[in-house]
Parts: C-alpha cells; structure tokens; sequence
C-alpha cells in the first residue's frame, strides 16, 4: 500500500529544502544587501589580502573568531575585544572568516590589541616564547635562516637554539603579509546606525 | 516595533507552508491514504531473512 | 497475492538480489573502511597536537589548522558518505525487490568519489583549502564529488523507478529524500558567488544541513531498518513515523542559524533556527519512540548480535545528540558553550556516536549477505564493540565537561585568556586517550573487513555462533 501519492513525495521534499533555503540564505541576503559597509572600514591592500590567504591556509579560522559578542552576552566586552561586530564590517570578506571556535581569542580587532609587528613575528616564530601557556602551532616555515638581515628587514628575537651555526631568523614574504594583515585588524571605528 | 521586512516574508512563507501541510495532511486523512494498521512495518519480513533466531546471531 | 508477489518474497529471490548489488557495495564498503583509517589517524594527530603543540611542529601539511580540517572531510565526505552509500544501495535494493540498477555508474561514482576525497583532502593539507568550514575542499574536488553523488543518485532514483515492493517503507522515504535533496544543498553552498555575513550564513545552512539532509537520513534510514529486522518485530507505530519524517524535514532545514547565535547576524534570523532547533523535539521523539519501543524487551539480544549492539547503541546516542542539538541551541546555552570543545564533543556524539556506530552494526549485517560468508572472530568485534564504545563515551564526557568549564572561564573576563587555554588541557589529553581507543577499534574493525573479503571466515549457515549454542 502506498499510503501517499508520490508526487506529492517528492514536491514535498523539495518545498521543504527551498523553503529553508528562503529563510535563511535568500531573505538574509536581501537584507543584508541594503546594509552599508561601515565608513571606517577599508579594504584590504594587496599586502592584507595575501596575508588573509596564508591566515586561510594555516587553518588559523579553526581556533580563532572574528566576531565580537554584545554586552551581556559572554565576556567580550569585559575582555574589551572591541564593540560588538556588526554586518558592515565584513563587506569585504570573501570566504568570511566568523569562525566558530575560541582555543584561542577573538581576533577581529587584533591589529589594535597588538600593534607591534616584532611581538607578531616572535609569536608566529614560537608563541611559547611570547606566551609560555600557549598551545598554538609555530609556524617556522613563514621565516628563514639567514646569516645577516637585509637593511630594514625585520629580525625575530629568537633564542640560539633555533638558530644553529648562528645568523638571524627574518620573516618570509609570507610571514610579513601575514602580520601586515593581523595587524590590519581593527574594527574599532564608531558604527554608523 | 519596527519588523524587518525579511521577517514578515519567512513568516509568511512559514505560514503557507504550514496551511499547506495541515491541508494535505487532512486531504491525505479524508482520502484514506493514511494507514493507521501498521501494516507497513510488516513488509520488511517477507524476504525470509527475519526470524529471530536468526537474526539474534547477526 | 499474484505469483509474482509470491516470487518476490521467496528465499532465493532475496539471495539473488544481495548478490547482485555486492559489487557495489563491497567497492564503496571498502573505501569508505580505508577512509575512516585516514580520518582517524587525521584526528588523532590534531587531537595530540592542542596538548602537544610542538610535536611534528615543523611539517607544514601537519599543522593543527590543516590536519583538523582535513580529518573533518575525510571521515565526513569518505567514510560516512561511502560507507552509507554502500549500505544505502544495498538497502535501496532490497526495499524496492529489485536488483539494482546502473552498477556500471555506481562504480564510476565510486572510482570519482575516491578521487574527489583524495584531491580534496591532499588541497587542504597541501595549503589549497577554501577556507569555509564543511566546504574546504577546491571547487574541482567538489565538482568531482557532485558528479559521483549524481551518479550514485541516479542508480538509486533508476532503482526505484523500476520498484516491484507494492509499499514504500519508511527506511526508502529517507533514501529517496537524501538523494534529492543531498545534491542541491552540496552544488547552492559551493558556488563561489557569496561574501560577508552573507557566506556565514550559506556556510551553516550548509554544514547543518549536510547532517539534516544527508548524514541523518542515512542512519535513521538503516535503524529503522536494522532493528526492527533483527528482532523480528516491526517498528512500534508506522503511523507515527509519517509524522516524524514529515516534521523532520520540515524543522531541520531552519537549524543552521544556531551556529551563529551572538555574532553578527540578524537577530530574527538567529531566533528562526534556534525555534526550528526546538521544533527538532517533535521529529526526535517519534523516531525515538519507533525505534526504543521497538527495542525494549529484547535487550538480550544485544548480546548475541553485532548488528543490533551497535545499531541500539546508535540509535539511543541519537535521541541523546537531538535533545541535547535542541538545548544546546537556547541563547543562555550557546552563551557558555558556542566557542568551546564541547561542540566539538556534540559533533562526535552525533557523527560517531549515533552515525558512525549504526554504520558499522549495518555493515556486520550486510556484508555476509552480500559475499554468503560469515564474519571470523566474534571476540574481535565484541573487542570493536567496546573500544568504540568505551572511546566515544569517553571522548565525549571528556569534551562535554571541559567545554563547559572552558566557556564558563572564558565568559569571566577577570580570568586571563591563557588560562581558559590552559584549564583545557588535561580534558584534551583524555580526549586524545578516548580518540586512540576508537582508532584501535577501527583497525580491528577494518582487519576484520578485509578478512572478510579474504573469505577467512566460516561459508555462511555454520557460523561459529551455531557451535557455541
């Protein structure tokens, strides 16, 4: 016994998906496309876009946030990780990068919190030297082992056991977009209503 | 209270979609093409794969 | 009664029909057996690395943010996905009493899916990913994986077209949806035209969905199958389970949102899915009162068949994951536990705990019927039994009560963020131990396997079950 008619089976299936779909991806997108990007924020340079791409490589997302929560919803605010996030400041994020998972903090005003791009290499190099508790990876193939450093290129302070016959430990290319991005991070701007 | 025009438009949807299914629910009751005997569930049982005793070693 | 029907429901009939889809069940089995060796070993190397972060700290392709991915997609689009094809075609089959249809195609399907997995994952480790949780892998990878799923699609909708079954069990209302729905969700969150908060919420819509419409349906499809079956006792009330598909697939698709309660997305938007996650309650329960109904009084049956102790265990984690999914969506809830490990040990109660688990009672079913041999060593799937059952349990308390303790730390802002990272330490070190125990019971499991393809076990009907009675 078939006890419903299979048309309808199979209309049913697919209003069931299409209508979902409506809810929540094609009114939020008809929403969200009438918001204004926010006044303060900038685009990425070229230098931030490219760092963006090694933060997507390393995987960065899978233990970092950028979003910001509002009062009395976590302690985002306490921990001053900035104003709660709003949706015109990701006009320029493609893939977006909200994340889902705190092992470690929030990011999305980082460039603020930490402006000094020698802490950002030192962590990058090894965040157990900045940051003894830390469980976050090193990321030792975004620096080289050179014998001297080139005039202004930046050098981390690194311990000599990481630096075997001597020379110093300079950031790649890839190290130097990637921290012009982190420090890039600063959505500290006023909101616009 | 100012209602965001996306919310008007899923809970409309919503509440189509819910007429809808509440209708053919009493359409597909009124048509006898609900089967309350249960006798569906028992259409797995004619492959002569299913006694219990066999199916307690699997 | 025609003949016909009588034919339809004899013994040899029902032979020919499993001999007929073993091929193909045994090629996707196989693969997907392979694949959860890798995923395993992914997750085991990520697990070890939040409490060991400089061991294996100079490759690359091993860092925490390629490997975590990396095991995500395998044991998601390689083994649940090719595992539950293999048990869905073999399912699909018999539900309809006919053999089944395109082998040729299921066999291109699963020679692209491997493909696809493989291209995919290698993308990801090799520095290649696209950055979007569920959907790293390069848009070729994903295109070579929908064009497999279509295939495979196509020999189940071929197969039920030409259906000789005169009622549609439930277990095929499930099968038939998934493999409607499946490929369109997989192609609308793939294409590269989303930005912004926009792409956040195409991304949930996504990564939830690929559980409402894909992973979900494969398990309940086979517990309603397998348990019933089993003890020979048809489901509790067939009535009841219109209701629980119809209000699942309603409810189901509106959850994804709860991914994203507290950012930076509507706030109605944020409300819909957390009411649709609540909603869950009402699907959840009908399948919980068919399949526990079904069960109850029987439970010493558990004992003497494989299928059934993990198919019951599957099925019980699956009213366990729903009712928690529904609690844990609440804003007070999301509040403490959004960011932390503990939905990573919600993702595992549901993906191995509930799917995984009712895979691996399917295959014990389905794999002597489609070779007619019998598995070797019943102390070795017992010894698989526990150690994934004693593993998931663990990893899962394990994450539960350190996410916990780990977002209500977090959620004080006069407790320094390095020790909210250091508090979870040691629930990450028994997360690793309960990690370790399941990827030992999946190379018991998989040993087990490819003895079976080897034939080391008894020809079936003298199994070593009939000599111990």
């Amino acid at each position: 016994m078939i006890f419903i008619r299979l048309w309808m089976f199979f209309a049913g299936v697919l209003a069931v998906l299409f209508l979902g779909w409506v809810g929540l991806v094609g009114a939020p997108g008809v929403q969200l496309a009438a918001l204004p990007a926010q006044t303060g924020l900038r685009p990425y340079t070229y230098q931030q876009e490219h760092g963006r791409q090694i933060y997507i490589r390393e995987g960065c997302v899978y233990c970092h946030t950028q979003q910001t929560r509002p009062p009395g919803f976590g302690g985002d605010q306490g921990r001053r990780w900035g104003r709660p996030s709003v949706p015109g400041d990701y006009v320029f994020d493609q893939p977006h990068l909200l994340g889902t998972s705190r092992t470690g903090p929030d990011l999305l005003n980082i460039g603020a919190r930490q402006p000094s791009a020698e802490w950002h290499y030192a962590h990058l190099f090894n965040p157990r030297a900045v940051v003894p508790q830390s469980i976050m990876p090193r990321f030792p193939w975004l620096f080289e082992l050179k014998a001297a450093a080139d005039p202004g290129e930046p050098v981390v302070d690194a311990p000599a056991e990481f630096r075997p016959g001597g020379g110093v430990i300079t950031p790649t290319r890839e190290g130097v977009d990637l921290v012009e991005y982190l420090r890039g991070m600063d959505r500290t701007y006023p909101v616009k209503p | 209270m100012n209602v965001p025009p996306a919310v008007l438009l899923v809970l409309g949807v919503a509440a189509c979609g819910a007429a809808l299914a509440l209708a053919g629910f009493a359409w597909a009751a009124a048509t006898g093409q609900l089967d309350p005997s249960n006798a569906g569930a028992l259409t797995i049982f004619d492959d002569g794969d299913d006694t219990p005793r066999q199916g307690a070693r699997r | 009664m025609t003949s016909i029907t009588k034919e339809l429901e004899t013994v040899e009939f029902r032979e020919r029909l499993d001999a007929e889809s073993a091929i193909p069940v045994l090629v996707f089995l196989a693969s997907g057996v392979l694949w959860l060796l890798v995923g395993s070993a992914l997750g085991i190397i990520a697990s070890i690395k939040l409490h060991a972060p400089d061991w294996l700290a100079t490759i690359p392709q091993l860092t925490f943010g390629r490997v975590r991915p990396a095991h995500l997609d395998v044991v998601a689009y390689g083994w649940a996905s090719l595992a539950g094809v293999g048990c869905l075609i073999w399912l699909t089959s018999r539900l309809c009493k006919t053999p089944i249809r395109q082998r040729g195609a299921l066999i291109a399907s699963a020679a692209l899916w491997n493909l696809g997995v493989l291209y995919g994952t290698g993308a990801v480790l090799f520095g290649y990913s696209q950055g979007v949780e569920w959907l790293e892998y390069p848009l070729p990878a994903a295109a070579i994986i929908a064009v497999a799923f279509l295939l495979f699609a196509w020999s189940i909708l071929s197969t039920f077209h030409a259906r000789q079954a005169e009622h549609l069990y439930v277990s095929l209302w499930y099968v038939i949806a998934s493999v409607v729905w499946f490929p369109i969700l997989f192609v609308v969150a793939n294409l590269p035209i989303y930005s912004g908060v926009e792409h956040a919420a195409v991304n949930w819509w996504y990564g939830h969905n690929a559980l409402a419409i894909w992973f979900t349906p494969i398990g309940l499809a086979l517990a309603y199958y397998m348990i019933p079956k089993v003890i020979g006792r048809p489901i509790y009330s067939y009535y009841l389970s219109l209701l629980g598909f119809w209000s699942f697939a309603l409810f189901y698709n509106w959850n994804g949102i709860h991914h994203l309660v507290g950012g930076p997305v509507p706030t109605w938007l944020q409300t819909i899915s957390i009411i649709a996650s609540v909603l869950m309650v009402i699907p959840v329960m009908a399948v919980a009162v068919n399949h526990h109904m079904t069960t109850i009084g029987h439970f010493k049956l558990l004992r003497t068949s494989p299928t059934l102790r993990f198919t019951v265990f599957g099925a019980m984690c699956y009213t366990a994951v729903s009712f928690q999914g529904s609690a844990e969506a609440l804003r007070n809830t999301q509040e403490v536990v959004h960011f932390t490990h503990y939905t990573v040990g919600h993702a595992h109660l549901g993906v191995y705990a509930f799917l995984s688990m009712i895979l691996f009672g399917s295959m014990y079913y389905i794999i002597p019927r489609v070779t007619a041999w019998d598995w070797p060593r019943p102390g070795a799937i017992r010894l698989h039994f526990w150690l994934a059952a004693l593993g998931i349990s663990l990893y899962f308390l394990a994450l539960t009560i350190g996410g916990w303790l780990q977002g209500m730390a977090m959620n004080n802002p006069a407790e320094p963020f390095v020790n909210v990272v250091a508090g979870t330490r040691g629930w990450l070190i028994l997360r690793s131990i309960g990690g370790s125990m399941m990827g030992l019971g999946h190379l018991v499991f998989a040993f087990l396997f490819f003895e079976m393809l080897w034939r080391a076990g008894p020809r079936r009907g003298a199994s070593p079950w009939e000599d111990a009675k």
